[in-house]
């Protein structure tokens, strides 16, 4: 999967300044490892409130950089947060594979 | 639009607003109360006369000047630009250097909050047995809280810093937004878009939020729903009900409906979806600005 990057609301505030840009995107990662450690920690607790709320939380940070795909991926499992363990275990791998890819492309984006 | 000035024992004029409530069956009716110690108090005539250009637009209205040191406005009609009016005018009537005490200029927009209101001044003045609202005053259109409870509370000071506030709104050149949102890189960029335009506030907490619009009485309030400490709809529902003015804009990554109907029943201002567009943040300010010139323009004369 290529991550699917949207950068055109973002730039609309930063309006093209660099330095904002990679600060914001800074911030973004950081809140997404966050967001990314609390659903590794309960995806088999049985936490579903937090798992819900993370995923949530996840998907609004992923839409504001424009970041569509993870925001789906957090969305779904947002929605899914009565599913079973190891139907989480697939969504978490799925999470992280494609914040891998966008964090590539951000990184890319900051240097 | 008729204005009544009545000399008289207040709680005969709060009656009588209750019998017109009653009588109306209307839910448009407002009730103001000044404290004549926070203003240059030269006589009832003199008052009258001073807010008179604020109730222009009101179907009828009616000023009571009680020997309990309260001036009360009551109005049918244009609620909001009323209240505005009279906040404008009585902002400009204080006394110099005076700080103003909870309950200086309040508004009661509901009638049951109102009849309540009413049924507590008077169960104070001990000087009457208090008349229930009839059941039909304002059943059909909505009431400006929802009335359920909320564990937000103020301290008398911090009433005291929000009327203080309040009267100042109308006056102010620079608008005062408050944001409050838990997600950093979200109020950060929601700081962005409004900054360099007005003056902002961003917050993380549903408490922090509540405690700067207590200082503030910001102009328009941008609130998410998911916070660490709280929620957005608990805070829009408290800020309405201590400022029936207030203009909040829930913002969300919830794109429920039952969200959205939640937000309704709090009588907010505005609902966006995250992610929201520039646009649609600039568009919830000049909706504001453009229904802030509503309530504050001034009366056409003949």
């Amino acid at each position: 999967m290529t991550a699917q990057l949207d950068f055109t609301e973002l730039r609309k505030i930063t309006g093209g300044d660099e330095m904002m840009e990679s600060e914001l995107f800074q911030v973004f990662l950081d809140s997404a490892q966050e967001c990314l450690s609390i659903l590794r920690e309960t995806y088999g607790q049985g936490a579903e409130n937090t798992w819900r709320g993370q995923a949530h939380a996840f998907k609004g940070i992923s839409l504001a950089v424009g970041a569509v795909e993870l925001g789906t991926l957090c969305k779904k499992a947002q929605e899914n947060h009565l599913a079973p363990p190891e139907e989480k275990k697939k969504m978490l791998a799925a999470i992280e594979k494609e914040l891998a890819e966008v964090e590539h492309l951000v990184k890319k984006e900051m240097h | 639009m008729l204005v009544n000035l009545i000399e008289h024992r207040a709680c005969e004029g709060l009656l009588s607003l209750i019998e017109d409530i009653n009588r109306t069956k209307a839910s448009a009716w407002g009730l103001a109360v000044v404290k004549k110690q926070y203003i240059r108090w030269t006589g009832s005539d003199a008052f009258a006369l001073a807010i008179r250009p604020a109730l222009e637009d009101t179907v009828e209205a009616k000023i009571f000047t009680g020997e309990d040191g309260m001036v009360y406005i009551t109005w049918l009609g244009m609620q909001r630009r009323t209240y505005q009016r009279i906040c404008a005018i009585v902002g400009t009537m204080l006394r110099p250097g005076v700080t103003l005490e909870p309950e200086a200029v309040v508004a009661y927009f509901d009638p049951q909050v109102m009849g309540n209101e009413i049924s507590t001044l008077l169960r104070t003045k001990k000087e009457n047995q208090v008349r229930p609202l009839s059941a039909e005053a304002g059943r059909d259109a909505p009431a400006v809280s929802n009335g359920a409870e909320h564990p937000l509370k103020a301290s008398p000071a911090q009433m005291r810093q929000f009327h203080n506030a309040l009267l100042q709104r109308p006056l102010r050149k620079q608008l005062q937004v408050l944001v409050v949102e838990d997600q950093q890189l979200l109020r950060r960029l929601l700081l962005e878009v409004l900054r360099g335009h007005h003056a902002v506030d961003a917050v993380s907490g549903m408490r922090e939020g509540w405690e700067n619009y207590l200082q503030k009485a910001h102009d328009i309030a941008f609130l998410d729903i998911g916070l660490m400490d709280g929620d957005g709809h608990t805070l829009a529902r408290a800020i309405k009900q201590l400022d029936p003015l207030a203009y909040i804009v829930i913002v969300t990554a919830h794109d429920s409906l039952e969200e959205l109907e939640v937000a309704r029943s709090n009588h907010t201002d505005g609902f966006i979806v995250k992610p929201y567009s520039q646009q649609q943040i600039a568009d919830c300010v000049q909706r504001y600005q453009a229904a802030r010139e509503t309530w504050t323009k001034k009366p056409s004369r003949p």
